[in-house]
């Protein structure tokens, strides 16, 4: 009798318990869904997206380093009268690829790993080399192995382990494109819009990317080989229809995901020649229009050369309907 | 039953707050059960403006931010034009989206309001079983619904997008749920009384928001959304669930009314942990002893108690901080894009614990003429929860993390005395002192600052410094100092003068440059009594504390500050040690004349303002250590009750004049020293920081009171 009280008693608790354990599991957000559910192809093309940002803002500020650009305003900044260049790098080259970039790349290569989605693993591979290597030309050691998971302090590596890494992720790319993905998941196209899913010229972007980055190697005379740079190269790009272009999108609705970029387009555009604080020096302006005195206009010169654009109009979606360029030609 | 209203109008124009509150208190009786109900309903309306900055990225400012730094050759009240558009003095030459609203604009053009209603309401039930036992169980509910709105007209200095008038509508829902089921036993044994509290706990809390917003309004004069387009309009929701139970028990003995020992222990289960670690459990002492009663009776000491205690308290995180979410998805072309929130998930978040024990006494001397209490405690937290700005690499910017331990120790004195009690005349006074340490234990390896809130203006951050540093410190960038011949900086030393710039060579290493938190605090409390009139006055003390006056480093890098009338603005000296090469250096320079730096030559005027500039971006420029007497409240009371002859419908009256922070005795040169600037979310918050906020008050109140 006792025995029944006992067990009738453990049964309620039990009970209880679980019962009180599925109470207290509402810990997940039902309006906003997390990062284990997002689908590839919706993952990519932010990452492909969100990836020129990061590259058009370091192509801008290294050059202004260099000396091809130069920022004329005195910034909001009340403590400088012109923009030191240098103390920029370490912002947004930095933010851009670490924050809104890396992290997504860690998830898709991993959620497209449980799907055998082996394309998607490949570009994703591609982008992590041009992100980590681009981090390594600017900075020099930074964190690689411990990065983009979530680790509130990871620490630096050193050049060669981000180097040997992103070759070993190129490396592992060209490996995945000759596989042939599951019919049942979704092919490369449905969220590449860089290359439409065309996994050749991925193969052939990668083959380039490899060797760009020997050349890295060319003060190292016991790693440098020029025959397998060139071996390489026969497989990179051979003409204009292998290449890899990133299309731009004459969009405006979308701001940056960090910043205030007003208009979606080309990254290098975005930071270079979009606005009136920047001023490019005249000998490249004379490269870009005039070479050697022929006269001949390079035709991607207007993307390039800052011009200041006046009577900027808004429609009534905010995208730019109208406005006049303050320049010198034509 | 009762029913109140409060109505006050804000010093800003244009802004308000009213609260009506309804009230109702039952009890009945049945036999050994008794039953206890309350409601309380209430509506709060509030007009409100911005003050210290515009909207989240939206461009524009805050009136009080715009009222600070407007130039004073133009007449602020000449706000409006006769087409209704905004008269901008420098209409000119910058766009409207690079000018500045004028403060009238803002307040009288923008509209934003808050409505809250409010229900709380419980039921408590209580029943002897036997007159040892009884058992309790209560039910609390706690509902608000607030209403948010939020105007920015159209022709308002804000960024392009939105010149074109701009309207959000907030509809945040809040619900609260507590049941709670207690049994109580007593028992006395001889002299031992004990007893036993056994329950349990239930929370259950859920928030729903809605946000709804657009911008460009097509017709002019009318503010709906029904007036914006479709492509303008987006709304979005928002839930957060919360649950915790909690089972707890208490065990207490006490001998005579000499001796008391209680023992509790509670456990709590909550959903906002990982599975594994969502229980945690905390236990406390505590003790008491009135050794005045083990000893002979004394005329000097008529009552004393020594206590001590030691607790523990657990705390769970926030909802749903142990996932990782995305962003609202994006489309360029027909691709959509998803993305990782910058905020990462802590799928191993463990429980926050804070420890602490106390000791202290009470003590009465001379037939309680005279009364001391003392208090000494120390508390540190362990696997503190926190939200720190992480090194970026790691992916995201921020995380909920278990940092470290916050530390805090002090202790508290209270003093109370009789001077006089006559049968017509009294005079009671008390004195209170505290002081409090906060500090930064252990915290996340290779974090040099920890910044528990959002407050960084001019050029201080609100900073907690790990390893025993600063809880509520600030950094900032100081001048550098003369070195001596180790290469260390000489306290109180010469500053080092750069000579590439002409000026003074700031430390951007971001050093701590000072505490925001009190040496010490006290106050005096009198009270007299004489016949029907009482007077009460209260003195507020404190000693220590820096503030950072953000609100001068405004004014002077806008040219507003009296400081820059130094030498009327015709010359200005840097003089101190060359950098490069620690020789003298001491150079005026004078309106008028122009200076070679490096190889540029700068006009004297021009070498003025840099100097200024210098003088701002040092951050001790601003900071001062604050100490403080404030006359906190004045208030007079007359008693007319015995005017009243015939006390059948009236049975007394009162009169009452209170004055609030009539005045303030401090070696701070801003305003009210007693600030917090508004914009520092969550952590420790910004107080000790004033930056363009609106100002302390006084006031005085008079009062009737009328009892029928």
């Amino acid at each position: 009798m006792k025995s029944i009280k006992f067990i009738i008693i453990g049964a309620i608790l039990l009970l209880s318990a679980a019962s009180c354990n599925k109470w207290l599991d509402v810990n997940s957000d039902p309006d906003n869904p997390n990062n284990t559910s997002v689908l590839i192809e919706n993952r990519l093309p932010w990452i492909e997206h969100f990836y020129m940002y990061s590259s058009g803002v370091a192509n801008y500020r290294t050059a202004c380093q260099a000396g091809v650009y130069f920022a004329i305003a005195a910034a909001q900044n009340t403590f400088s009268t012109t923009w030191q260049c240098s103390n920029a790098n370490s912002t947004t080259p930095y933010q851009t690829w670490f924050v809104t970039v890396s992290s997504n790349v860690v998830d898709l290569y991993n959620t497209a790993k449980r799907q055998n989605a082996y394309h998607y693993m490949g570009v994703a591979n591609v982008y992590h080399a041009l992100g980590y290597m681009q981090m390594l030309d600017i900075y020099g050691e930074m964190p690689y192995t411990e990065a983009a998971t979530g680790n509130p302090s990871p620490k630096p590596d050193d050049g060669k382990t981000i180097f040997n890494g992103c070759m070993d992720k190129l490396n592992e790319a060209l490996f995945l494109f000759s596989q042939t993905q599951p019919s049942n998941i979704s092919s490369l196209a449905a969220g590449d819009f860089v290359n439409k899913g065309d996994v050749s010229k991925w193969i052939k972007a990668a083959w380039g990317l490899k060797a760009r980055y020997f050349l890295k190697l060319s003060k190292k005379s016991d790693l440098y080989n020029a025959d397998s740079i060139l071996n390489c190269l026969a497989k990179g790009p051979q003409s204009i229809a292998d290449n890899t272009m990133v299309p731009s999108f004459n969009n405006s609705t979308v701001t940056d995901y960090l910043l205030g970029d007003p208009v979606v387009t080309n990254g290098i555009f975005n930071y270079a020649a979009y606005g009136s604080n920047q001023r490019i020096a005249h000998y490249y302006y004379n490269l870009l229009t005039n070479l050697r005195g022929a006269g001949v206009k390079d035709p991607r010169m207007t993307k390039i050369v800052p011009a200041s654009m006046a009577d900027v109009k808004l429609d009534g979606n905010g995208r730019v309907s109208s406005f006049k360029w303050n320049q010198e030609w034509e | 039953m009762s029913g109140s209203n409060f109505d006050q109008t804000g010093i800003v124009p244009n802004t308000n707050y009213d609260k009506t509150t309804f009230r109702f208190n039952g009890e009945q009786r049945y036999g050994r059960l008794t039953l206890n109900a309350n409601v309380a309903y209430s509506i709060a309306n509030t007009k409100r403006t911005l003050t210290t900055a515009g909207l989240y990225s939206g461009g524009g400012n805050g009136s009080m931010q715009s009222l600070y730094g407007w130039p004073i050759t133009f007449d602020i009240k000449n706000y409006i034009n006769e087409d209704g558009t905004q008269n901008r003095p420098f209409a000119g030459t910058l766009p409207l989206d690079a000018d500045r609203d004028n403060p009238y604009w803002i307040i009288n053009k923008d509209k934003l309001t808050s409505k809250t209603n409010r229900f709380t309401g419980g039921v408590n039930a209580s029943f002897k079983i036997t007159d040892w036992w009884d058992i309790i169980t209560r039910l609390g509910y706690d509902q608000y619904s607030t209403n948010d709105y939020t105007f920015i007209a159209p022709g308002s200095a804000v960024i392009q997008l939105y010149q074109n008038g701009r309207l959000s509508k907030n509809m945040y829902n809040y619900n609260y749920i507590t049941t709670t089921v207690m049994t109580n036993l007593h028992k006395t044994f001889g002299n031992f009384e004990t007893h036993l509290m056994l329950g349990s706990t239930s929370e259950n809390t859920q928030i729903s928001s809605q946000n709804h917003w657009g911008y460009n309004f097509v017709t002019a004069g009318t503010i709906s959304f029904n007036n914006i387009a479709q492509t303008n309009k987006f709304f979005t929701d928002g839930t957060t669930k919360k649950r915790l139970v909690g089972a707890y028990g208490e065990a207490g003995i006490s001998y005579k009314n000499i001796a008391y020992l209680t023992v509790t222990g509670r456990n709590d289960w909550s959903s906002t942990l990982p599975f594994e670690n969502r229980s945690y459990f905390y236990p406390s002492i505590s003790g008491s002893l009135v050794f005045t009663e083990l000893i002979p009776k004394s005329d000097v000491l008529s009552f004393g108690k020594i206590r001590g205690s030691w607790a523990q308290v657990g705390k769970d995180a926030n909802a749903y901080a142990t996932n990782t979410y995305v962003n609202p998805p994006y489309n360029i072309g027909s691709y959509v894009l998803v993305g990782n929130q910058w905020a990462a998930g802590n799928p191993k978040i463990l429980p926050e614990i804070q420890d602490s024990w106390e000791a202290g006494g009470e003590f009465k001397f001379f037939k309680d003429r005279i009364g001391l209490d003392y208090t000494y405690y120390h508390s540190q937290t362990k696997n503190q929860i926190a939200q720190p700005r992480l090194a970026q690499s790691g992916g995201f910017i921020f995380s909920s993390l278990n940092t470290g331990s916050v530390i805090n120790e002090g202790m508290e004195i209270i003093l109370t005395g009789k001077p006089i009690v006559n049968r017509d005349f009294t005079w009671d006074i008390a004195f209170n002192f505290s002081y409090n340490k906060g500090r930064l234990g252990k915290f996340l390896p290779g974090v040099a600052y920890f910044y528990p809130t959002d407050a960084q203006f001019g050029t201080v951050k609100a900073a907690s410094i790990p390893n025993g540093g600063y809880f509520l410190g600030m950094t900032g960038q100081p001048y550098l100092r003369e070195l001596d011949k180790d290469g260390k900086a000489i306290p109180n030393g010469r500053y080092q003068v750069d000579p590439t710039t002409g000026f003074y060579k700031l430390n951007t290493t971001n050093p701590v440059v000072g505490n925001r938190e009190p040496d010490f605090i006290g106050g005096i409390n009198n009270t007299l009594n004489y016949k029907n009139i009482s007077l009460a006055i209260l003195l507020d003390i404190r000693k220590g504390g820096d503030v950072y006056n953000g609100t001068e480093y405004f004014l002077l890098v806008n040219g507003l500050s009296k400081r820059t009338l130094l030498n009327d603005r015709q010359s200005v000296t840097v003089s101190g040690v060359n950098s490069q090469t620690g020789a003298d250096f001491n150079q005026t320079y004078e309106a008028g004349q122009t200076y070679t730096i490096g190889s540029t030559t700068v006009a004297g005027v021009d070498m003025i303002q840099r100097y200024w500039s210098n003088y701002a971006a040092n951050s001790m420029s601003f900071l001062t250590t604050v100490n403080w007497l404030k006359l906190r409240s004045l208030s007079l009371t007359y008693d007319f009750s015995n005017v009243v002859k015939n006390k059948k419908v009236i049975k007394g009256i009162s009169a009452t004049a209170v004055g609030t922070n009539l005045f303030t005795w401090t070696n701070y040169k801003g305003m009210d020293p007693e600030v917090s600037a508004a914009g520092g979310t969550g952590g420790s918050g910004s107080t000790g920081i004033d930056y363009l906020g609106v100002p302390a008050v006084s006031s005085v109140t008079f009062g009737l009171n009328i009892t029928f």
